[in-house]
């Protein structure tokens, strides 16, 4: 019974972050379906032209065809975020998807979000999906959206590495110090999700035990 | 008919520029080639600073900038135009259309907005939006223009006047300010004479350079030769460091010598070698050191009288006054006395935080009837004075008129009346005159002047022009309690009736004046 209660708590939890992190990345969905929207529309009108070269047009065709691209994976993003994770999780996956959508919500801070992720081998996670989801999604979003302005964020490293026991997720970021927001940590911990506050000079990193 | 008026306006408004700011590589590409396939010329920037960087420099008519945008978002884009007033028409594209964001960007003067994503409908609104959008730019531009052109009619610099002699002086300064010829700017204390030489230099090739004033009459003779020409280390007891002086910091600008006739002989003798080899020698220095100057000097002495009397060198003058500029006292304008005291009111009244509509008839009447010896300088006291002791919305005559000025005590002593006015016009001056020494007080003018009190009355409702409208002993502020200037900002009756004697007093050096004593 308690344990139900603290994975309500986390997916509760969770599902406050996603909405965060879809608010802050609608405007990038906005701006791809845009710059579809736009080149299509130069296609379009300079199509009508019977004198108009190939070449007037092909810039255009080929910048709508990158802007669907951007909106599709971004909507492939949040739609794979709205659904329940396959168990055992695989912690990449949900970095990238994460990364993926906290990028879009970086750029109008001026960042962006970068993944690294040494060897082929698996990390699996037995933790539960909502829980990684939430580890990770906290801290990455706090450290792109944080409101400390003198301390301006350009990039932030996400890095996926392996132990025997654990897969680590490190989260660094020039300018601002990634730490797990208070409001998260208690159910977290209870989930079974590891961290330690990060002494000075060290980068903020997660423990999730593997599979 | 109306296609052939249509068509400069539409050939304009091609011509206008349109900056759109998107850090959105995809888009403002796309965007532009709609813009430029519609006949637009468009610039693109790629955040809300180089936004700003640009309209800066260049001219836009209208801006596209996305609301949401690194370093300047477009909300701060707006704001930033309208306090550096940056002409131009904003619509805000956003991908947030909340009611908020679209109210607060039409509070911070946005032309309009338009919702992300740009579909093939939205962007024939936003076709349709431009022309609009320039036609409004173009408008205002052309109010800006008229409001300039209004503004130099009033104002030159930071000179205010639009008599006659005032637009004389301003032909004069845009004639020789680009010249690197000396000029000597006479006139009495107070006329303006430092705004003037800084007139001068900001309308010259020099106003990037230094602009360096200094009163000769104020220092003595040594601190003045020092800060002329400087000194070097141990050229006199206490000299511990080399300074230069202000002919080497004002090398590349203008040097302004204020009361130049009061410089001693032999310091008039070292400037005369400088102006002549645009050398300059320390103090206890050796070596000539050339400078690149621009000399204005200013005097308000008689300086015919000055070389007669052996006080200022012939030859000096001569350097000096290759061009010659007269300020007129401010009594020799009487019809500039409105403009400056509104404007000094709205000015003091601004800084001291209070709400001051105006000056009350009485007190136009002390305004244009004063003398002002003190010229511009006591008229801006005077007001200062009387907006900080003022309790009410209107300045009356108690506030304006120093006390040592009350009861009739200092009043102006003369009344010009020009050559060709009638004796019913020289008597109405007077009898204005005379109203306005007493504050306004009808039986004390009549005593003054030996006539009755209804033949003043009489004189002043004709003056006013208003059949029955005998002013009051307390002066004339009007029913609603306001200053009885009117929509248009012109002065009471007196006060114009006044301006009109004074329109027809010939300008200076002009035909003969009679002066008559007032009687008392």
């Amino acid at each position: 019974m308690a344990r139900q209660s603290a994975a309500d708590e986390v997916s509760g939890l969770w599902l406050a972050t996603l909405e965060r992190a879809i608010g802050r990345a609608s405007h990038d969905v906005k701006d791809a379906l845009n710059g579809v929207s736009v080149n299509l529309e130069v296609v379009r009108s300079r199509a009508h032209r019977p004198e108009t070269p190939a070449s007037a047009v092909a810039q255009f065709a080929d910048a709508a065809g990158q802007q669907l691209v951007r909106f599709t994976t971004l909507i492939d993003t949040v739609l794979a975020l709205g659904r329940a994770e396959r168990e055992p999780v695989d912690v990449g996956l949900v970095l990238w998807r994460l990364a993926t959508l906290c990028s879009a919500s970086a750029t109008s801070a001026d960042a962006s979000v970068e993944v690294r992720q040494g060897g082929d081998e698996s990390a699996l996670t037995r933790l539960p999906g909502a829980a990684v989801r939430l580890a990770i999604a906290g801290p990455l979003l706090d450290v792109i959206a944080g409101t400390d302005r003198q301390h301006p964020v350009s990039t932030v490293t996400c890095e996926l590495g392996l132990d025997a026991t654990s897969v680590r997720v490190t989260i660094a970021a020039d300018g601002r110090r990634a730490a797990m927001p208070d409001g998260l940590a208690g159910a977290l911990r209870a989930a079974g999700v590891q961290w330690a506050d990060p002494a000075r000079d060290e980068h903020f990193s997660l423990a999730f035990p593997r599979a | 008919m109306t296609e052939r008026a249509a068509q400069p306006t539409r050939d304009m408004m091609k011509h206008a520029k349109i900056l759109i700011a998107d850090d959105e590589a995809a888009i403002t590409t796309g965007l532009s080639a709609i813009l430029e396939d519609a006949g637009f010329v468009v610039d693109v920037v790629a955040d809300g600073q180089k936004a700003l960087d640009k309209l800066i420099g260049e001219r836009y008519g209208v801006v596209l900038a996305d609301l949401k945008m690194p370093k300047l978002d477009g909300l701060t884009l707006l704001r930033e135009l309208q306090q550096r007033e940056i002409p131009t028409e904003c619509i805000i594209i956003t991908g947030q259309a909340t009611v908020d964001s679209a109210v607060q960007a039409m509070q911070q003067g946005a032309y309009d907005y338009i919702e992300k994503p740009l579909n093939a409908e939205k962007l024939n609104r936003l076709k349709a939006l431009i022309p609009k959008a320039l036609d409004k730019f173009q408008v205002q531009q052309k109010n800006r223009e008229l409001a300039s052109k209004l503004e130099g009619l009033t104002h030159y610099g930071e000179l205010t006047g639009q008599s006659e002699s005032m637009r004389s002086v301003y032909q004069v300064i845009d004639a020789v300010a680009p010249s690197t010829a000396s000029v000597l700017i006479l006139g009495e204390s107070g006329t303006g004479k430092e705004l003037v030489a800084r007139a001068l230099h900001t309308k010259s090739d020099r106003a990037k350079g230094p602009f360096f004033a200094l009163n000769c009459a104020a220092l003595p003779k040594e601190i003045l030769e020092n800060e002329l020409f400087g000194h070097e280390k141990g050229a006199f007891t206490g000299s511990t460091n080399e300074k230069p002086g202000a002919f080497e910091m004002s090398s590349g600008g203008t040097i302004f010598l204020d009361e130049m006739a009061e410089m001693s002989p032999d310091i008039q003798v070292k400037l005369l070698r400088a102006i002549e080899t645009r050398q300059v020698r320390r103090l206890g220095g050796k070596k000539e050191i050339n400078v690149d100057i621009r000399i204005l000097a200013a005097t308000n002495k008689n300086l015919q009288k000055a070389i007669a009397d052996g006080e200022l060198r012939e030859d000096l003058y001569y350097r000096l006054a290759v061009v010659e500029i007269e300020l007129p006292a401010l009594r020799e304008r009487a019809q500039d006395i409105q403009l400056l005291a509104n404007e000094f009111l709205s000015r003091f009244a601004q800084q001291n935080g209070k709400s001051i509509t105006g000056f009350d008839d009485a007190a136009w009447s002390w305004l244009m009837s004063y003398h002002w010896p003190g010229n511009v300088r006591e008229l801006k006291n005077a007001v200062e004075r009387a907006v900080i002791m003022s309790r009410g919305t209107v300045i009356g005559p108690n506030d304006i008129i120093p006390r040592h000025l009350r009861s009739g005590g200092e009043m102006p002593a003369a009344l010009t009346i020009p050559v060709g006015a009638t004796a019913a016009e020289a008597r109405q001056q007077l009898v204005l005159r005379t109203f306005a020494s007493t504050s306004g007080d009808a039986v004390r003018t009549a005593k003054v002047l030996g006539l009755s009190e209804q033949e003043v009355r009489t004189e002043m409702m004709h003056l006013l022009r208003v059949p029955g409208a005998v002013p009051s002993k307390e002066g004339g502020t009007s029913k609603d309690g306001r200053a009885s200037k009117d929509g248009n900002g012109t002065a009471p009756e007196p006060a114009r009736a006044a301006r009109r004697a004074e329109a027809a007093t010939p300008a200076r050096g002009g035909a003969k004046k009679t002066t008559t004593k007032k009687g008392r």
